[in-house]
């Protein structure tokens, strides 16, 4: 299934409301998604499936604004992207509780075993944006270009990001015995 | 763990952790919850007639239909000929490298 597949795809649902082409890239694209959001949640699945199930809707709402020069999977993250970071002002917004501490309730809550929760404590470590910018580029396999369009920031802060992040990764990581 | 030793110790740690989640019936219930969205198929329908309108307007009024007939007439069978034996010598490839070689993605 290539680009041209998604294109195709996104001009049925612009053009004739196709249910069954957003079907498609539905499928095609829910693994990442949710995977990207599970990242970002510190593995609430629960609050994941809920930010990309809004993702989806919000894409099919808006499909008519893809104009296909971006990838629609680097238009999908950036819809993603949106979602995520406007749960994370209205969750600032509504408490002035830890979300650090949230998340570590939502971790202990799902069934992760100790060594997938190093992930997310290997994460914690990081900025909310450095973490966006290392899971889009080392997990979801995106170029800094993309990466610069999904957080709509120029590229120099998305190297940045990435690079701080990876700083801080690798000092945690060395702590943490991996690499010996 | 012993081949981080020598690679890029983040991106083997993240590429350890990334994993494929099953569908499990979240596609299915994000098409149940898809609210209706207003019917764009017109513009097809209007670009279609448009399209016609013009192709007629040209064709007959202009007489671009009289000036290819008039064309045709002047051209060699020989031409045709081997033009209808150039089409599968221009499409076999791309059908052969479609079914049995690279995928549509590499061409881009």
């Amino acid at each position: 299934m290539s680009k041209t597949d998604d294109l195709r795809w996104a001009t049925q649902v612009a053009l004739f409301g196709d249910k069954s082409a957003f079907d498609k890239l539905t499928c095609k694209y829910q693994s990442s998604i949710r995977r990207f959001f599970l990242n970002l949640t510190m593995g609430d699945s629960q609050l994941s499936d809920d930010l990309a199930q809004e993702t989806f809707i919000k894409a099919w709402l808006n499909i008519a604004s893809f104009k296909g020069l971006a990838g629609f999977s680097t238009w999908l993250y950036r819809i993603a992207y949106n979602v995520y970071y406007d749960a994370v002002r209205s969750r600032k917004t509504y408490s002035d509780i830890d979300t650090s501490e949230i998340d570590r309730i939502h971790q202990s809550q799902n069934d992760y075993s100790p060594e997938k929760a190093d992930i997310y404590t290997a994460l914690a470590q990081l900025r909310k944006e450095e973490q966006t910018a290392i899971l889009l580029f080392y997990m979801e396999d995106k170029t800094h270009p993309e990466i610069a369009k999904i957080m709509n920031c120029p590229l120099g802060t998305v190297k940045t990001y990435i690079l701080k992040g990876k700083e801080k990764m690798n000092v945690y990581l060395s702590n943490a015995g991996y690499g010996k | 763990m012993q081949d981080m030793e020598n690679k890029d110790m983040v991106s083997a740690f993240l590429a350890e952790n990334k994993r494929e989640i099953e569908d499990n019936g979240f596609s299915r219930r994000v098409i149940n919850q898809l609210p209706e969205t207003t019917d764009r198929q017109w513009i097809v329908l209007l670009m279609a007639a448009l399209g016609t309108s013009l192709t007629l307007l040209l064709g007959f009024y202009y007489g671009l239909f009289a000036s290819i007939c008039n064309y045709l007439h002047q051209v060699s069978p020989l031409v045709f000929i081997g033009a209808v034996a150039l089409v599968p010598l221009v499409f076999m490839p791309i059908i052969f490298t479609n079914k049995y070689g690279f995928a549509k993605s590499d061409w881009y």
